[in-house]
């Protein structure tokens, strides 16, 4: 048989006329809901809208939060700039250099004097040059001496 | 459609029942149909009718009319029921072949020749293996038989759709029955 013809006679099919009377009767016995007002119907469209335009809030929020922070915050993250953190290391090695020349300087003041000296070592090898070999290998004798002392001092 | 529907309609939204009672006794047929045909079974379509239809009385306040056919709505109602029952069963796995004990279809109008009885079991059977969209188009353009446009209306798609739709889901069905024979 043609299929269509059979889709036809499905048409035949029909409900019950005891269930239609009986589902009529308890439908028509209900209560209708009441009408709903305009401003619960816009609250109703609205609702996806709000739920979009929330999410999408608090989506900004954390995917921006550190910017935001940074923004806000009275820390600024100085140590994320490139340039700041060159400078901050440059000064670091100063201060340590400061740090251990005012060291030995406030520690003894033989010392401090031998550690001026052995700064000043090139100046006075110059000026020495000219002197005899027995006073410049004197010199750095004591020089080196000098220099292990304050190593020592440094090293307590 | 009835005649003067929209008046029938605005006296059902105002609570009266006579003009409920007369779009249920118009429309009943069909959304029975349309339920049995996707449930295959009838107890399980009489409930689920029964829902649409209490729905409808219940929300006819809130129905607005904008050149849709009444029968839309009611269908629309009845496509969500359908969803909602199946999203409660776990699993629905249609009867493949024919099981004539297992299910009855309705007497009243049906012809009581067996071999055509069986023969929509089998259509009905193998219409539950297509799509929902399948399913929507070729019960309301084959077994109600409305035109391209009114199903268009009804299933909220273009003329165009429909007819591609209503294409593919012959074929498929055509295959399937073919796979029974």
């Amino acid at each position: 048989m043609e299929i269509l013809e059979l889709l036809k006679k499905i048409k035949n099919i029909a409900p019950d006329s005891d269930y239609q009377l009986r589902s009529k009767a308890l439908i028509l016995s209900s209560p209708q809901k009441p009408k709903e007002k305009a401003l619960i119907i816009l609250i109703r469209a609205l609702e996806s809208g709000l739920a979009i335009s929330l999410g999408a809030i608090l989506l900004l929020i954390f995917l921006g939060g550190f910017s935001v922070i940074k923004l806000f915050s009275p820390y600024q993250m100085a140590g994320l700039n490139l340039n700041n953190m060159k400078v901050q290391a440059q000064d670091i090695s100063n201060q340590i250099h400061l740090a251990e020349l005012s060291y030995s300087f406030l520690g003894n003041g033989s010392s401090s004097n031998a550690t001026i000296k052995s700064k000043e070592v090139p100046k006075a090898t110059s000026s020495l040059q000219l002197g005899t070999s027995s006073q410049s290998s004197i010199y750095n004798f004591y020089s080196s001496l000098e220099v292990e002392s304050a190593l020592e001092k440094l090293s307590k | 459609m009835l005649d003067n529907e929209e008046n029938i309609i605005k006296k059902a939204a105002s609570g009266n029942k006579d003009a409920f009672g007369l779009l249920y006794d118009k429309y009943l047929p069909q959304i029975y149909r349309f339920i049995y045909i996707k449930v295959n079974d009838k107890k399980t379509a009489e409930d689920l009718t029964h829902q649409v239809f209490l729905n409808a009385w219940q929300n006819i306040v809130n129905y607005k009319h904008r050149g849709h056919p009444f029968s839309a709505w009611l269908y629309s109602i009845a496509r969500n029921e359908i969803i909602d029952y199946y999203r409660g069963r776990k699993v629905y796995v249609p009867l493949d072949g024919l099981d004539p004990n297992s299910k009855q279809i309705d007497s009243n109008a049906i012809t009581q020749d067996v071999e055509n009885k069986l023969a929509i079991e089998m259509v009905i059977n193998k219409i539950n293996f297509l799509k929902p969209d399948y399913q929507d188009v070729i019960i309301l353009r084959f077994v109600e038989e409305m035109s391209i446009k009114e199903t268009a209306l009804t299933i909220k798609k273009t003329e165009g759709a429909v007819k591609l739709i209503e294409h593919r889901a012959l074929k498929q069905l055509r295959a399937l029955l073919n796979e029974q024979i």
